[in-house]
């Protein structure tokens, strides 16, 4: 069964691909319109004349203009980007904005918050997984980096599903540490995201209706098992073995390691700490069935498994198990992968997907699931051509009538929609969010967030290089002889603070206050003397080492030049470039800090926040983020402090409205701010008779109230 | 369930606001006041699998106060003393309005209730992480990556829909989100959370002239006019509905539920004058209104150091707050159809550590029942001498939460099942301890 559908689908596939070369020769940005997406527009107006249906009515610019603002950087467009885009009278005008927002710094945002619910990104990644702090800062930086520089979106899924390293030369680490502890969710959660395939239910059983065994289940996950996501002592120092002399082969590296002495172990793991935070793959470390596996046909309870993809042929001759495991994966062979994310973007611009929902193919063949297959063929076909550049990619939806029509006016059900023209959508948390600030500082898409974690990076770094110097001298010979002087200096204080201990219980038990004071008072002092004498022994051997090898960078303190730039690294950098950090900015001078795009707050904000009310993703589950309206949402609107935030003083908003002199220059200015349109004569009208009755500034006041109110204001047309 | 008639009186009041309420704070139209028990499931939870029903009782408690004890409590320093053992350090035991149940010295006012309360000596958990831990008791299935699951206050309003259909379903005050939200339900089911008890619902109050007010919304809606004649869509149609229901709610006599300032003065210092008591305060008020689930967050209990000095001061906190709050609920007659349950994600170890402190324990601690149909003067389960080891009785957070469900009577075998088709129940493989009931 498995076969068939590959087969199928790799004819299909070359049956397609002379169309995919033709889309390749790609027409600078002109009113022609590119050969793909000509066949777009072709492949779904008979969709439509098959279904008795009509395409919707071309969108306006003004229409246009709002919607591809907030589909491509994720906001409203400003007063004066507005202006100068209704004002053009250049016949290529929306393929020239298109462009020009696909390389803009505010696309970067919006993609961002896009593939942060879908990876269930954290700046907290910690939550227990023992991630350092800034595991989750270095995995968001990386995410952005990568829609910064357009990395084609097979390499970003083939970085995540192999990122191995330190949080600080990989950020894309975060990945498995998302998922510490939890490798057989990481696996279920990748299938899902990136191949549409829901295989949870197998995790703990063969479902009646699904084609994935238990076992099937295991032994895809077996790929992605050994991943650890804290190095141990055992598998950092090369010399454990040999030192000790007590790991055998039979016995495991782990157990022996934790047969040693306590105190030992302590000493040891303080030290070489920084040098855990990173994720490394053990192909050493099997997967076993379950014990309680019942399915004795295809397998025995607690056996061990191989790695077998879950469908499809395994084709990767990688150098190892996770190479395999991320070649199969992004394969143009691959039956979903390129499928899965030609059809998400297609949603993420239209509303809706080809197929719905757009990560569950329950194992069939893609194509028999669209609403359309053509045109889901067509799009696959070039998203393989484009080799999975998503901008390019979109670029052709964008520049199509389809898109370009006015959304469908009446509620549509997926499975029968045939693409009249974009479906009506409220904005997203992240986009009304953005939209705000835009109306609040100038340059929003500029104003970058720092916490602080690149330092924090730099530290560890510098700390973790020193140690593996240390290391790398006969095997970590020096630092395993240094916890072992550590534990003996301490051990002494240690039988003298435990003797005290024991006085103290006595102390409490016959409520002698003085003596509880007073011994309380001791064990501190034995306290004290064990950490001075922790730190004089490692004063000592550094003092040490430092004239053993003068040349050694241990002892600076930890200096750029000391950063060597693999390729990782130099990627970091490079991003420092194009996020400057903005905190003293002049632009902004004055603005509160809290004044930045979804993107650069932390993820999930806080649940007070803005973008939580209206439904931003807890960032817990695969594509979590609601539009749903409730009611504390319009209690804020009503009566919430946002609206006299954004009328105060020096806001964008009211230095548009200051900047317009005659009350009719007002109206304007606020319909083009918050509506990128100018009012009808029924809306001048009502305007009017609200300034007859109030006076100019309380009448502009309200006006300015009732557009952000509208569900014009929040919902993309 | 004298409340509860009382109430009929007030239904039409209530009927007359909720009729086109359809989704207020979020919460979507239920089933109706009375028809607990007797309809019990709502239309809309999924279809019961074949099989025996299980013979849930009649419901002995219609409401929940949950006192979340967030950091892990230490079980030996307050509802399983042990006097004159090492383990117990500074602490002593008292006696108990219950005979032969000692409770900690620092539980004075909790000891006269005794006689009316159970504790719960042999909670024990899989979890001894902070965020894990408190999970696993709220929902009663371990942390996933795959799911979020619903904590109580969804599972009630899912099974059998809001009672007040202006307030909220359930309401947290203090403490965090995690754990314990919609999960993977609805976010309708999600509570309300409120940072402290004396804040008041968000945004309820007007801010400018009543002209001003009407004259923005007047013009919002001849702005919307022609977006409205040409999409009319159920999410823009949910959009104008919610602005309704947002302004029926800021002229809803239930409102005042949430305004501690109309408490006496006396009332207010006999709980506490801190957030925990108001807290408590805040959730008399509430399930006197008919919000099913409230939950209070007393946090501070992760008392690695010194923790005989922040226990005792937490404990005080404490026992005035569920003194008074058991005092109170009985007196109004509340206390028999009122479960106040205590919880917390991890007990601390036995051993007092180089620091004074307790390091996480989660292999025995203590919880705490009252009301809602628990029998009184109950001490369930039992720990070794040294507070280390569960000898009887052990359960684990999912029957805790059965417990609470089964006085409710809730469906615990009833599957739900999350958006991505897998089943669930409120308490996943909990038992309820029938001991507990009479």
């Amino acid at each position: 069964m498995k076969t068939s559908t590959f087969a199928r689908f790799r004819r299909v596939l070359a049956s397609a691909l002379p169309v995919a070369i033709a889309g390749l020769l790609v027409v600078k940005a002109c009113a022609v319109a590119d050969p793909a997406t000509e066949l777009i527009d072709k492949l779904v107006e008979e969709g439509l004349k098959r279904h008795n249906q009509e395409p919707n009515a071309p969108a306006a610019d003004d229409v246009f203009l709002r919607r591809v603002y907030l589909d491509v950087i994720g906001r409203i467009p400003t007063n004066n980007e507005a202006a100068e885009f209704l004002n053009s009278t250049a016949p290529d005008k929306r393929a020239k904005l298109i462009d020009q927002l696909l390389t803009s710094e505010g696309y970067v945002s919006n993609f961002y918050n896009y593939w942060a619910d879908i990876l269930r990104i954290k700046t907290d990644i910690g939550n227990g997984n023992n991630a350092p702090a800034g595991a989750g800062s270095a995995y968001i930086d990386w995410v952005k980096t990568a829609l910064a520089k357009n990395l084609p979106y097979d390499q970003f899924v083939k970085h995540l599903v192999t990122a191995e390293g330190y949080v600080w030369e990989n950020g894309a680490v975060g990945y498995y540490m998302r998922d510490a502890g939890m490798p057989l969710d990481n696996m279920s959660n990748t299938v899902q995201i990136f191949l549409g395939t829901r295989v949870v239910c197998a995790q703990c059983h063969n479902h009646p209706f699904d084609k994935w065994t238990q076992k099937d289940y295991y032994e895809m996950a077996a790929f992605t098992y050994g991943m650890e996501t804290r190095l141990r002592p055992e598998d950092l120092i090369p010399d454990m073995q040999a030192k000790e002399g007590k790991i055998s082969k039979k016995q495991s590296k782990k157990k022996a390691y934790m047969a040693m002495d306590g105190g030992f172990r302590k000493a040891l793991e303080d030290l070489i700490e920084p040098l855990s935070y990173g994720a490394n793959h053990n192909p050493g470390k099997m997967l076993k069935l379950p014990d309680d596996f019942k399915y004795l046909k295809e397998g025995q309870p607690s056996e061990e498994v191989k790695a077998i993809p879950i469908f499809g042929e395994k084709i990767g001759k990688g150098k190892n198990m996770l190479e395999n495991y991320a070649d199969w994966m992004t394969s143009n062979q691959n039956p979903t992968f390129s499928v899965v994310i030609a059809n998400r973007l297609w949603k993420k611009l239209m509303g809706v997907g080809l197929i719905e929902p757009a990560d569950d193919f329950k194992g069939n063949d893609p194509l028999t699931l669209a609403t359309n297959p053509a045109l889901m063929r067509h799009l696959n076909t070039q998203m393989v051509a484009n080799k999975y550049d998503m901008k390019r990619y979109m670029r052709l939806i964008l520049n199509s009538r389809t898109y370009q029509r006015e959304a469908t006016p009446k509620d549509i059900s997926p499975e029968q929609y045939y693409f009249q023209g974009p479906i009506l959508r409220r904005m997203s948390a992240e986009q009304l969010w953005d939209s705000v600030v835009g109306l609040v500082i100038p340059s929003p898409d500029f104003r970058k967030s720092s916490n602080g974690y690149k330092a924090k990076l730099v530290e560890m770094k510098a700390k973790a290089d020193e140690l593996k110097d240390k290391i790398s001298v006969n095997g970590g010979k020096q630092i395993m002889e240094l916890a072992m002087s550590i534990a003996k200096v301490e051990s002494t204080f240690e039988a003298e603070g435990a003797a005290l201990r024991k006085q103290l219980a006595e102390a409490r038990k016959k409520e002698d206050a003085a003596g509880i004071k007073s011994l309380q008072a001791k064990i501190e002092e034995v306290d004290s003397k064990k950490f001075d004498a922790r730190t004089a022994v490692i004063k000592e051997d550094a003092a040490k080492a430092a004239k053993a090898k003068p040349v050694s960078t241990f002892g600076k303190p930890a200096a750029p030049a000391a950063m060597k730039k693999d390729d990782k690294m130099a990627m970091m950098d490079d991003k420092n470039k194009i996020f400057e950090v903005s905190e003293n900015d002049e632009r902004w001078k004055g603005f509160g800090g809290e004044w930045i795009r979804a993107s650069e707050l932390s993820s999930p904000a806080p649940n007070n926040h803005f973008v939580r009310m209206y439904g931003q993703s807890d960032r817990e589950i695969i594509d979590h983020a609601n539009t749903d309206a409730s009611v504390t949402q319009a209690l804020a609107m009503l009566n919430g402090p946002l609206f006299d935030q954004l009328m105060g003083k020096d806001t964008i908003l009211a230095k548009t409205l200051a900047a317009a002199k005659t009350v009719d220059e007002k109206r304007d200015a606020l319909f083009i701010t918050l509506l990128s349109r100018l009012p009808n004569d029924a809306e001048k009208a009502m305007v009017a008779k609200q300034v007859a009755a109030d006076g100019a500034e309380m009448a502009i006041r309200k006006v300015a109230w009732a557009l952000l109110a509208t569900k014009e204001f929040i919902f993309v047309r | 369930m004298k409340n509860l008639l009382m109430q009929s009186d007030e239904l039409s009041r209530r009927q007359f606001i909720a009729t086109t309420a359809k989704s207020l704070l979020g919460v979507s139209v239920f089933t109706p006041l009375l028809a607990k028990g007797a309809l019990s499931g709502a239309k809309e939870t999924a279809k019961k699998p074949a099989g025996p029903a299980v013979p849930n009782r009649k419901p002995t408690a219609r409401n929940v106060i949950y006192l979340y004890m967030s950091g892990g409590m230490s079980h030996l320093d307050t509802f399983d003393p042990k006097p004159g053992h090492d383990n117990a350090g500074p602490v002593k035991a008292i006696n108990t309005a219950a005979d032969g149940i000692q409770l900690s010295e620092y539980l004075p006012s909790i000891a006269k209730h005794m006689d009316k309360a159970a504790v719960i000596r042999s909670f024990s958990t899989t979890q001894g992480a902070h965020e894990q831990g408190n999970y696993f008791q709220h929902t009663s299935y371990t942390m996933r990556g795959t799911i979020t699951h619903p904590g109580m206050g969804a599972w009630i309003l899912r099974h059998e829909g809001r009672t007040n259909r202006t307030l909220p379903g359930s309401v947290r005050i203090g403490g965090g989100a995690n754990g314990g939200g919609s999960g993977f339900m609805e976010s309708k089911y999600a509570p309300l959370i409120m940072g402290s008890a004396s804040e008041g619902v968000p945004n309820s109050r007007r801010q400018v002239t009543e002209k001003e007010f009407n004259d923005r919304l007047m013009l919002a809606q001849q702005f919307d006019a022609n977006f409205h004649a040409k999409y009319d869509q159920k999410n823009v149609r949910a959009y104008k509905d919610m602005y309704d229901d947002a302004l029926k709610l800021m002229k809803s006599e239930d409102l005042k539920a949430f305004d501690l300032g109309s408490e006496p003065q006396a009332v207010r210092d006999a709980y506490g004058n801190n957030g925990f008591g108001q807290g408590c305060l805040l959730a008399r008020r509430l399930v006197e209104n008919d919000v099913r689930f409230v939950e209070v967050t007393l946090g501070g209990w992760d008392t690695h150091a010194n923790n005989f000095t922040s226990v005792q001061r937490l404990a005080a906190s404490l026992d005035q707050a569920i003194g008074t709050l058991i005092n109170d609920l009985d007196r109004r007659g509340l206390l028999e159809e009122t479960v106040i349950a205590l919880a917390t994600e991890f007990g601390r170890t036995p051993r007092i550590n180089d620091d004074d402190g307790r390091d996480h324990f989660p292999r025995a601690f203590s919880g705490f029942l009252a009301g809602g149909g628990i029998k009184g003067g109950v001490a369930y389960g039992k720990t070794d001498a040294g507070g280390e080891n569960v000898i009887e009785g052990k359960i684990l957070p999912p029957d805790f939460n059965a417990t609470i469900g089964y006085a409710l009577g809730l469906p615990l075998d009833q599957i739900i099942y999350s958006p991505s088709k897998r089943p669930f129940t409120l308490a996943d493989k909990g038992q309820p301890i029938m001991d507990l009931f009479a």
